[in-house]
């Protein structure tokens, strides 16, 4: 069990990751926009990170810099995104250990990757992870 | 010469006067007959006179000696008279006595008549008279009257008949041959002046017509042409002429060829090169030494910050070295042909009024040492236009991804059996329904705006009442009003306006711009739909007491897709296509839209539509009145 931040601006998605996370036994933490999550996850320091990219106040982007900079999480994250422009959001994801989920995504595979990314981060150890963004 | 005679008229025509060569030879002819006659008569006068003299001595002789002659009897006189008869000039004697009897006589056949009347007059010698008279064969008869020698011949009457003229026939041929001679020379003279006539004639009308040759070309050729009357030479110059004329026309041809082919060019390249000055693309010539020969009006405009002219300059003043070496190399430059037109450079340039995207074209002449010709067009709108279709497709995408995230999340949440419990399952499908509603709706919009924009949407118009149309949209907004205890109120003008539109449309605008004020505007708020007619144009404000919208703001709200950044505005779902379906709507029924906004304080939308007529009487409601608060101005 772990504890996963979501940050996810249509609370109707947001509803329904949880939905699924806390089927799967984790602890979810929700937020709407980049600042507020940011606080949160400085707050709780959740062990995963599932982010929406388009966020009001802080986008995702951003907000998943700012958290690998302080070191705030260390497993891979998890990037949903409904924009076009998916390279340039793919080569911005370099070094920042995170897997792209395009909009409208799976949630089981959604799952799986999740899934996964703690398997691979306790298995191996914070910061031993493949990066495997442009995945996915 | 006489016989070429030029007319006064200052025309010259081939015309002799032989008649003036005639006269002047008939005068020649009589004066030489008349020095002949008055020299004759001259001789003649003097032969007379010398006849005369001879015949008074011998009658005076006569007279001396009549006494002594009548002793001696009539043969001695008679042969006495017949010697002095053959004195030179004298035909005839004959004496008669005082009584009227010949008494002697040399010529019996020419004694004639006496004259009835006699003149004496009396001469030198006394006694001695002389009468001059005429015998019956008209010869001169002098008769002398003796009166004074003696007694004896007192009365008596010498007739002595001069003979005629007594010319010889030497004299006579003298004066035939001078006759002849004068006829000889009148003849020579004629037949001189006739060859001279047809010699000089030509030469004369040619000479004539060499004068005028200030006529036309035509014309003067024509003119020159002899008739056929003067034979070889009328020939020869005809063919003169004919090969003048035909050379004439040759050259006159092969001038007006030239000049023809010559104005043709010219007015070709002045033709073309007024259509390359006006064409709306740019057309410059760069020289191998990068100097620009040619541009345009167009390159000139696209090119040249100041607007002078280009000509002569280098092509550093307008091109940075990148685009030179894009353009101008040998190698980079494209040959004419059909794949030119996918062959482009685009460049950016700053200017003054901001970016100005240009699309270059080069074409490298033959050899390649040539001039370079350039095409420009100006691609900024274009580029914008792609810009802003690819912004289009990019939020159409964007904003369709998210109902169709939620559609399929939900459908798989409920198809993996992730819940068992009735109320999330319900919640599950209600999702679905809404975001499909949602996405239902988007799409509507964004056919909608893309149709109203395009100019394809296909317009119900009908003469509308919009005070009808305003109850009936504040009617509908008015639930949401309440929910959020937000007064709506609608101020309608007396008399009712009416107006041609897409009834279906014009009630979108407004459900958009009231709901907006809703929307926006927090708890307890105020919003005021104020209907006025100016100017023949119904005037519609919306003002609420909402969040505002920036001044940044301001004028992007109306481009598709465009949502403010602000927690307020993200809390409440949108498409961000509201506005733009207003916009589009409202120019294509001749209308307008504007916005004037604080911050914090609200935001008055105002909306302004042609108004075809005011109707002063009390406007009949549609259906029942049921919006609460409506107030009548």
């Amino acid at each position: 069990m772990a504890t996963i931040m979501i940050v996810e601006d249509d609370r109707h998605i947001s509803r329904v990751v949880a939905l699924w996370l806390s089927r799967h036994g984790h602890e979810v933490r929700s937020a709407e926009d980049g600042l507020a999550a940011l606080e949160m996850i400085r707050r709780d320091a959740p062990d995963m990170l599932i982010t929406d990219v388009n966020l009001p106040r802080m986008d995702g982007l951003a907000l998943l810099e700012t958290v690998r900079q302080e070191g705030l999480i260390k497993s891979q994250a998890v990037v949903l995104t409904s924009r076009c422009d998916q390279q340039e959001i793919e080569s911005r994801l370099v070094n920042l250990k995170a897997v792209v989920h395009p909009k409208p995504f799976s949630p089981l595979h959604l799952m799986e990757t999740v899934e996964n990314a703690l398997a691979n981060d306790q298995g191996c150890g914070a910061g031993s992870l493949a990066d495997s963004a442009g995945g996915g | 010469m006489g016989i070429l005679r030029r007319r006064t008229s200052g025309k010259y025509r081939e015309e002799l006067t032989p008649w003036v060569g005639l006269t002047l030879g008939a005068l020649y002819v009589a004066a030489v007959l008349g020095v002949a006659y008055a020299s004759l008569r001259i001789q003649q006068h003097e032969v007379d006179r010398t006849r005369m003299v001879g015949a008074l001595k011998w009658t005076q002789w006569l007279s001396r000696s009549l006494d002594n002659l009548q002793d001696q009897g009539p043969q001695e006189l008679t042969r006495e008279m017949r010697r002095a008869a053959e004195e030179p000039g004298i035909a005839y004697c004959t004496l008669i006595d005082p009584e009227g009897t010949v008494i002697a006589h040399t010529d019996r056949k020419r004694e004639g008549k006496p004259p009835a009347h006699y003149e004496w007059a009396p001469t030198d010698e006394p006694g001695v008279y002389l009468a001059s008279t005429r015998d019956r064969q008209g010869l001169q008869v002098i008769s002398t009257r003796l009166t004074g020698a003696g007694d004896r011949s007192r009365g008596y009457e010498l007739r002595v008949g001069l003979a005629p003229h007594a010319f010889g026939s030497k004299q006579a041929s003298m004066y035939t041959m001078a006759g002849y001679f004068v006829l000889a020379v009148l003849c020579l003279y004629l037949l001189i002046y006739h060859f001279l006539r047809r010699a000089l004639t030509p030469l004369a009308v040619i000479r004539d017509r060499l004068l005028d040759l200030e006529d036309p070309i035509e014309e003067r050729i024509q003119s020159l042409r002899l008739n056929q009357s003067f034979d070889q030479i009328s020939t020869s110059w005809n063919r003169l002429i004919g090969f003048v004329s035909e050379l004439q026309e040759e050259m006159r041809r092969a001038s007006l060829s030239t000049d023809l082919s010559a104005a043709m060019d010219g007015y070709r390249s002045e033709r073309l090169t007024d259509i390359l000055m006006q064409i709306p693309f740019g057309v410059l010539v760069i020289e191998p030494d990068q100097t620009i020969s040619f541009a345009n009006r167009s390159a000139v405009g696209m090119l040249s910050e100041d607007g002078e002219p280009l000509d002569g300059e280098s092509a550093s003043k307008v091109m940075d070295e990148p685009l030179r070496l894009a353009l101008l190399s040998p190698e980079k430059a494209s040959r004419p042909g059909p794949s030119l037109a996918s062959r482009w450079t685009d460049h950016t340039f700053q200017r003054i009024h901001g970016e100005v995207v240009l699309r270059f074209w080069s074409i490298a002449s033959e050899g390649g040492d040539q001039e370079t010709i350039i095409f420009v067009q100006d691609v900024t709108q274009t580029k914008e236009a792609e810009r802003a279709r690819d912004q289009f497709l990019y939020h159409v995408t964007h904003e369709l991804r998210t109902p169709l995230t939620n559609i399929r999340a939900y459908a798989e949440t409920l198809s993996q059996d992730v819940i068992d419990d009735e109320q999330t399952i319900r919640e599950c499908y209600n999702v679905i329904m809404g975001e499909t509603q949602r996405l239902s709706r988007l799409v509507e919009d964004i056919l909608s705006v893309s149709q109203l924009e395009v100019g394809t949407a296909r317009l119900q118009a009908a003469d509308l009442k919009l005070n009808r149309i305003l109850r009936t949209v504040v009617q509908d907004q008015q639930g949401m009003a309440d929910a959020k205890n937000i007064d709506l109120v609608l101020h309608l003008p007396s008399k009712s306006v009416t107006l041609r539109g897409d009834k279906d449309r014009l009630n979108v605008v407004f459900t958009n711009l009231v709901g907006n004020a809703i929307k926006y505007t927090p708890e307890g708020g105020r919003v005021d739909v104020r209907c006025s007619v100016e100017n023949q144009r119904a005037r519609i404000a919306i003002t609420d007491t909402g969040i505002g919208i920036d001044p940044k703001d301001q004028e992007r709200i109306f481009d598709k897709f465009y949502r403010v950044d602000h927690p307020d505005v993200n809390a409440v779902p949108g498409t961000g296509l509201g506005l733009s379906i207003v916009q589009e709507t409202l120019r294509v029924h001749g209308g307008t839209v504007s916005v004037e906004s604080r911050p914090g304080e609200g935001t008055t939308f105002t909306v302004t539509l042609p108004a075809l007529s005011l109707d002063s009487g009390p406007e009949e409601p549609e259906e029942p009145e049921t919006v609460a608060s409506v107030e009548e101005m």
